[in-house]
């Protein structure tokens, strides 16, 4: 069990494996590739065996007929041949010459010329008998035409043959193909039909008949037969002897082997097999005869009835490569149109990867239904992304920007408790009643005024009411060492600004500029336009930056703890933030003589902050 | 840009498979053109050997569907006219030029001009003196020799003289075989009293013998190395009513020496395999041709035949070739 679970593992697995490493276009085409493949192979296969399994079926039957036909022309012939015998054998011409001894010459030439002229009359009409003879034992006989002797050197008597038909005279024995040497001058391939013949009077047999004939029947009837250019028949006895066969020589001499025990197992009359390869396979198709006991076999070569096959075959290949070919281009054409929206809604991920989300929602995403489906999710998605990081981005600055607010919205402690003091100072003295009442409602006023909007932006005007009323109080805490003056081009007071952002800029000229100077100070505000801008020009008489102490204000350091104030870094952020990164603080200092600021914001604008 | 190469690539491989498989199925179903063969042999006379050897070098043509053609001088010992064949053979530009050359030095410079030709060359029956030809078929003349020799030893006795009627002079079948009976002899401590020369043919090789039988008339054993020496030889012994007193063993299976071998005025034959050796010489030099491996020199083999043993199963098929399709 554990074994089995192991394979399927390691096989599906390594499967699986090697699919998913490939793109899916390429997984896709390897498939359909291979399943074509496949059925290309598989129906040329099956068309061909198809094809060769019926073209063999028909060849077995014809050649089965064919056989047979040869089969039957040979027991007539060999009927042919035991009737001549048995008219030679009941002949009492020939009894009488070979064993009435008493008759006298006369006749006995008689019988001899009578004899003769039957067998000459038989040798004249057929062609293939080679020797026909009656021969006793006596010495007296019968041969051919008369003119025939026999072989001097030859004991007929010691002959096989001969022996064998003495023993049974009823019997027709008929030898397998042997070379006749029993005539003088004559060594001929025969089968020889013999028969022992019986002595009338003794009724012992002393005497043999016999007919031997040569190929030239047998050749002629095989040869009748047509079985391709290559194919022939052949004959065997019951032994398995060959009687006839076309390349009997080439048998004989070993240099050719011919399948016989093969045939005669499973030929006989029972359909055709097919044995040896390539350019040698042959069907071989045999048939018995009752009579004679010899089989007839054809022999019929494969490539000869398969030569249609061959044509065939090539059509074959040709039909089989065409689909192969047009299923692969189709199977192309299909994994591209399935595979084509999946790469484009993929490339498309990789836009919103790199965060490119327009180009990711300009993507037109078509395909299969399941992949539309999941194009048009993946849209929202983005889109909704979008938003969600538009609005992530908008709620960052608007923390941002309420922490700026609320840390601008705190006024200086310490202006806080020195404007105090001096009110306490101015009331305790008793002297400057109008003073302290001008200070407390200053102080109210800013207060109020800090505290008091909730708009984010405000009109100039109003920021700088702020200013005024901060410097004033200033002015009154410092008398003489502190004046102001603050003039608007016409238009410009009506312009938005984020509010709470000039008072430190103000504030910033008041301690670190002219706080250390020893005459008189004198801040400047002026307001005008510039170009698309509006700018506020914040200009102090104080000590002045070097060029260095420039380069660092808006480095956060100055967010001095001591100070509680915000900072110009703060308030350059805030611009920065609510206008855009040309906007906000620009500062021109000269040490010893003085700094300028200037605010720049946009014209006409009131940045990304509308409060529904 | 990738994807494009890739797209390339696919079909140029598209297109090569396309390319292969035409070829593969234009070599495969290329009908093969048939070979052309040539067979120059020795001569024209009708007798058995030739006969056979001829027979079975047209099954083979046939066998292979070749384009065969047969040709050879009337007569064996015109040289000169199985030179002119061999010419006339190499203009008609065959595959393959079967050849038995009548004398071996002589034809040589003729078959350098086959190969030179690069026309395969497959000699049948005889060698040339130099080893040019692309493969040989032929027995083994000098064994078959040596048989003769051992075998005219087992029918004498030692003091018994023997003499060779060989054939032509020149022929490499004659040198090899009486090579093989003196080589025999000679390991016996016999000797050769005479050689003489029947130059194939029957008159030659009688008048040869009775010369040498009056020269020599102690010769009681006579040892032929081809059919026209033995037969020319058997007919004089029989002529002078020798059979008997002087023995004869000799070559080849003529209808004749088959019919003395019977009546005991030969003693026994030295048999070829003419029909083997023609066959197997056509088929060698096609396949050679044809450039499939072959073994470069073929024995087609001998064999003793005496008279008890002419009718075996075996020997009768030897002896006796069949004629199919013919009588």
């Amino acid at each position: 069990m554990q074994k089995g679970i192991k394979y399927e593992k390691t096989v599906r697995y390594w499967i699986k494996k090697k699919l998913q490493g490939l793109k899916i276009h390429t997984a896709v085409m390897g498939v359909f590739t291979v399943l074509i493949l496949m059925s290309s192979i598989a129906f040329f296969i099956l068309a061909i065996s198809f094809t060769e399994r019926s073209v063999i079926k028909n060849s077995e039957e014809y050649t089965e007929q064919l056989i047979q036909k040869v089969n039957d022309d040979m027991d007539s012939y060999m009927n042919y041949m035991k009737d001549i015998s048995s008219m030679v054998y009941s002949s009492r011409d020939i009894q009488k010459y070979l064993f009435q001894e008493e008759l006298s010459k006369d006749l006995q030439e008689d019988n001899y010329a009578r004899i003769i002229e039957q067998f000459r009359t038989i040798m004249n009409t057929r062609k293939d008998v080679c020797n026909i003879a009656v021969l006793g034992d006596n010495g007296k006989s019968v041969i051919n035409r008369g003119t025939s002797a026999l072989n001097p050197y030859i004991s007929l008597s010691e002959q096989e043959w001969y022996k064998t038909v003495k023993e049974e005279s009823e019997e027709i024995h008929i030898t397998s193909s042997h070379v006749q040497n029993m005539i003088y001058d004559q060594y001929d391939w025969v089968i020889t039909l013999s028969r022992g013949i019986e002595n009338q009077n003794t009724k012992e047999v002393e005497g043999v008949f016999l007919i031997d004939m040569n190929y030239a029947t047998i050749d002629s009837l095989c040869s009748s037969v047509s079985l391709g250019k290559k194919g022939y028949i052949y004959v065997l006895d019951k032994n398995g002897e060959i009687i006839y066969h076309p390349q009997q020589q080439l048998l004989y001499s070993g240099l050719k082997t011919e399948l016989i025990e093969e045939v005669l197992e499973k030929g006989n009359n029972s359909g055709g097999f097919v044995s040896g390869k390539g350019q040698e396979r042959k069907l071989y198709t045999a048939s018995t005869s009752a009579d004679t006991g010899w089989t007839v076999v054809g022999v019929a070569y494969m490539s000869e009835l398969l030569k249609e096959g061959q044509e065939l075959k090539r059509i074959y290949i040709i039909l089989a490569f065409c689909f192969f070919v047009v299923g692969f281009f189709l199977a192309l054409l299909l994994s591209r149109t399935i595979t084509k929206p999946i790469v484009s809604l993929d490339a498309a991920m990789r836009e919103v990867e790199k965060g490119h989300f327009e180009s990711a929602l300009m993507t037109e995403h078509g395909g299969q239904a399941e992949i539309r489906g999941l194009g048009e999710s993946f849209h929202m998605m983005v889109q909704e992304i979008q938003s969600l990081m538009e609005q992530n981005v908008k709620e960052e600055k608007e923390k941002r920007k309420a922490e700026m607010r609320a840390l601008q919205a705190q006024i200086n402690p310490h202006f806080l408790y020195n404007t105090l003091d001096s009110i306490i100072w101015m009331a305790e003295s008793g002297k400057y009643n109008k003073e302290v009442v001008r200070m407390t409602s200053a102080l109210s006023r800013l207060f109020r005024q800090s505290i008091g909007n909730e708009e984010e932006f405000v009109p100039i005007r109003q920021e700088l009411e702020y200013i005024e009323t901060y410097l004033t109080i200033q002015a009154m805490r410092y008398k003489d060492k502190l004046s102001f003056d603050i003039k608007l081009e016409e238009e410009v007071e009506n312009e938005k600004i984020a509010k709470l952002t000039l008072q430190p800029l103000v504030e910033n000229a008041l301690y670190h500029g002219i706080k250390y100077i020893e005459g008189p100070g004198k801040i400047t505000v002026r307001g005008y336009y510039k170009e698309e801008y509006v700018i506020i020009e914040i200009q102090d008489n104080g000590k002045g930056m070097t060029k260095e102490e420039l380069q660092h204000i808006f480095d956060k350091k100055i967010y001095k703890p001591g100070f509680g104030g915000i900072g110009v870094y703060n308030v350059q952020n805030r611009l920065r933030l609510y206008y855009g990164a040309e906007y906000g603080l620009f500062y021109k200092s000269k040490k010893g003589v003085g700094t300028t600021v200037y605010v720049k914001i946009p014209v006409g604008e009131e940045a990304e902050d509308e409060e529904i | 840009m990738k994807r494009y190469k890739k797209m390339e690539k696919k079909r140029i491989a598209a297109a090569l498979f396309l390319l292969i498989l035409g070829a593969a199925l234009y070599i495969g179903l290329r009908q093969e053109k048939d070979v052309k063969v040539i067979f120059v042999s020795k001569t024209q006379d009708n007798i058995d050997f030739w006969n056979s050897l001829v027979e079975g070098a047209q099954m083979a043509a046939d066998e292979y569907g070749a384009e065969y053609e047969w040709m050879a001088p009337v007569q064996e010992k015109d040289v000169d006219r199985q030179k002119e064949l061999i010419r006339e053979a190499i203009e008609k530009a065959p595959d393959v030029i079967a050849l038995a050359p009548v004398d071996e030095k002589e034809i040589l410079p003729e078959a350098k001009k086959i190969k030179e030709e690069g026309i395969t060359l497959v000699l049948i029956d005889s060698r040339l003196s130099e080893d040019i030809a692309d493969c040989a078929v032929s027995t083994d003349n000098y064994a078959a020799g040596q048989e003769l020799g051992e075998y005219a030893l087992s029918i004498c006795s030692p003091e018994e003289k023997i003499g060779i009627v060989s054939h032509v002079k020149g022929s490499s079948t004659a040198k090899e075989r009486e090579k093989g009976v003196q080589m025999v002899l000679e390991e016996d401590g016999r000797e050769i009293v005479q050689t003489v020369y029947g130059e194939s043919n029957y008159s030659i090789a009688y008048d040869e013998t009775k010369k040498m039988l009056e020269a020599h008339p102690e010769i009681t054993v006579i040892v032929g190395t081809n059919e026209y020496a033995t037969v020319g030889a058997a007919r004089l012994i029989k002529d002078m009513g020798l059979k008997g007193k002087v023995k004869i063993v000799g070559f080849d299976n003529s209808k004749e020496e088959i019919q003395m071998l019977e009546s005991g005025v030969i003693e026994g034959l030295v048999i070829q395999r003419a029909f083997d050796m023609g066959y197997l010489g056509i088929k060698l030099g096609i396949e050679t041709e044809k450039g499939e491996k072959q073994e470069a020199n073929v024995d087609s083999g001998c064999k003793l035949v005496t008279r008890e043993t002419i009718y075996t199963k075996e020997n009768q098929k030897l002896l006796f070739p069949v004629h199919t399709g013919d009588d």
